[in-house]
């Protein structure tokens, strides 16, 4: 119904990689929020691509997770 | 209640304690709370132009207009709750507590006041429409039952809420 839904926000594919480095440390969803200070649904958005974090957001996600910016959240353009 | 407690009260009310109160929301809540919040009031001009074009042009339907557009605020409001509970965007970081404060307190003021014009509508022999137009006591009555659901709801997030909590830890 409006244009400016989240979900519409661009064409975002799921963060797998973010995906991957949380399961390697056995981390749930919920535990990684608690431990971000979101939500377990913002982690699950972030993780769905359905929401574009904020560049404070993917730092606090990076330094959870032990990983840098790049090897999560950066994309190569496609050619 | 004594008259200490009672100012205790009101100052509390007026200016309550921000950190007992305080409801922490994340940016994707921020952000999703101010689109629901555009839609509502998008939905409550679009009604509000409704209700103008039917009352001028085809047939009023109420006896004020004053009323019926706390009806559709209380609309927007329901709308406004039920969809950030489902969006996941009604309760904070920091769990439900400020919540149970409104909750309860539409909760109270609805019935109170439904009460009252529950009232008034049986003095009037239930007249729910009188001159072909729907009394002002009638739309009271709903807006009021409005309320209470708005609390209603208000509560089943906060208990879903709780439990996905339980739940998980």
């Amino acid at each position: 119904m409006f244009a400016y839904d989240l979900k519409g926000q661009s064409d975002m594919a799921k963060n797998l990689r973010m995906k991957s480095a949380r399961a390697a440390l056995d981390l749930s969803q919920e535990e990684l929020a608690k431990r971000c200070k979101v939500t377990r649904q913002t982690i699950s958005a972030v993780e769905s691509g359905d929401y574009n974090p904020t560049i404070n957001l993917c730092v606090q996600i990076c330094r959870v997770l032990g990983k840098t910016l790049d090897e999560l959240f950066w994309e190569e353009e496609k050619k | 209640m004594s008259m200490k407690s009672f100012d205790k009260f009101c100052e509390a009310m007026i200016n309550p304690d921000k950190d007992k109160y305080q409801e922490i929301f994340d940016e994707r809540q921020k952000q999703m709370q101010l689109h629901i919040v555009i839609e509502a009031l998008v939905i409550f001009v679009l009604i509000m132009f409704a209700h103008c074009v039917i009352s001028d042009c085809l047939i009023r339907w109420s006896e004020s207009n004053t009323l019926p557009m706390l009806l559709y605020a209380m609309i927007c409001v329901l709308y406004y709750i039920i969809k950030a509970g489902v969006k996941g965007c009604f309760i904070g970081v920091n769990g439900a507590v400020a919540r149970y404060v409104p909750a309860g307190m539409c909760i109270l003021l609805g019935f109170m006041n439904g009460f009252r014009t529950v009232i008034e509508l049986s003095d009037d022999g239930w007249a729910v429409i009188k001159d072909n137009m729907v009394t002002d006591s009638f739309i009271g009555l709903l807006t009021y039952a409005l309320m209470m659901l708005t609390g209603v709801f208000t509560i089943i997030f906060i208990k879903k809420s709780e439990k996905e909590e339980q739940k998980s830890s």
